[in-house]
């Protein structure tokens, strides 16, 4: 009797907590895979993980030598001085523009065709200036097909009496691997003013990009996350199970 | 004028139809229907949506599709093997299951 009252207790117990199904398992696994790879990735600050080993030195991708450039903001009057004197020094480039009247139509300086090599197994840019800087200003790639890809995040850096004193971009994993992966011609940096008008009429910016070692954790979460899938894929053909092949034997 | 990028529209789709496909294998209703289907893809649209908002999943499927890191174009041909073996499980079994 004692043991027929225990069976019962047993299969409510089996009934109450039964194992989800297999579809249920597995299609739940490659969602939690898909979603919370690039999601664990995307939580990983590279900076705890990276030494910073040295400040490269600005250099052409080719004869033509470092350019620069500025945008003018469209309203500007037909007949606004533009002409301006850019000085590159090392890592040091500045704007003089040759009318004081002019510095309100200035919407962006632009300093490109820097070698990619440069930027390969970079850290951090760091940006010294007193220019103050809109969101939109970015790093941009030219890649050898003639695509542009652009990099945001300039997070500005103020000094102990709260005074503009630069700006820095942390590059995310994504980044990095675009970077290093993909055929890049060469590399521009764009300074977008804050609002029109707020210009100087001199602007100076020091460009330091910080090389360093990091551990590509974002590639190999990515790529283990990957190989997962596959044998996620092959546990869901109706060939192969957890137990081992399940194929049927003819008679 | 308008840029398509081709790379990026290709990721947003495959992350699109591996989520309906999973929608797809909780329906237990074998007959489905125009408005069925518009549904799931709607739903599943919104949450790759969210995703990439949250997460960029699309951007590590483009940095795949275009064979830029070896690492995202495993995760892709991952992502691409188990759609696969959905689309050929709900064939196989006219539409009772995506997974077995």
């Amino acid at each position: 009797m004692g043991r027929i009252i225990s069976q019962k207790n047993k299969s409510k117990v089996i009934r109450a907590f039964r194992a989800p199904s297999a579809p249920v398992v597995m299609s739940l696994m490659a969602l939690i895979l898909i979603i919370g790879a690039p999601a664990l990735v995307s939580t990983i600050d590279d900076s705890h993980n990276q030494d910073i080993l040295v400040t490269n030195d600005l250099v052409a991708a080719d004869d033509t030598g470092l350019l620069d450039s500025i945008y003018w903001n469209p309203s500007a009057p037909v007949d606004t001085d533009r002409t301006y004197s850019a000085l590159i020094d090392g890592n040091n480039v500045s704007y003089a523009l040759s009318s004081v009247s002019s510095k309100q139509y200035v919407g962006v300086y632009r300093l490109y065709n820097i070698d990619p090599s440069v930027f390969s197994s970079i850290s951090k840019l760091n940006i010294n200036t007193s220019v103050e800087l809109n969101p939109a200003s970015r790093v941009e790639l030219t890649t050898d097909a003639g695509a542009t890809i652009k990099m945001y995040g300039f997070t500005a850096i103020y000094d102990a009496n709260n005074n503009l004193v630069g700006y820095e971009k942390d590059f995310s994993s994504y980044e990095k691997t675009l970077i290093s992966g993909s055929n890049i011609k060469s590399v521009g940096i764009l300074f977008q003013i804050l609002t029109t008008g707020t210009a100087p009429e001199y602007a100076e910016f020091e460009i330091n990009p910080e090389i360093g070692i990091t551990i590509p954790y974002g590639e190999i979460i990515v790529g283990a996350t990957g190989v997962l899938l596959i044998v996620c894929a092959i546990l869901a053909t109706p060939w192969v199970g957890t137990t081992g092949l399940t194929i049927k034997r003819r008679k | 004028m308008i840029t398509i990028d081709y790379y990026g529209l290709a990721a947003a789709a495959m992350a699109t139809s591996f989520l309906a496909l999973l929608m797809l294998s909780y329906v237990r209703k074998r007959t489905l229907s125009v408005w069925h289907a518009l549904t799931i893809g709607a739903v599943a649209g919104f949450a790759a949506s969210l995703a990439q908002r949250y997460t960029g999943l699309i951007d590590w499927l483009t940095l795949g599709i275009t064979g830029v890191s070896t690492s995202a174009t495993l995760f892709v041909v991952g992502m691409g093997a188990m759609c696969a073996v959905m689309v050929y499980n709900i064939l196989a079994t006219r539409g009772k299951t995506a997974v077995r």
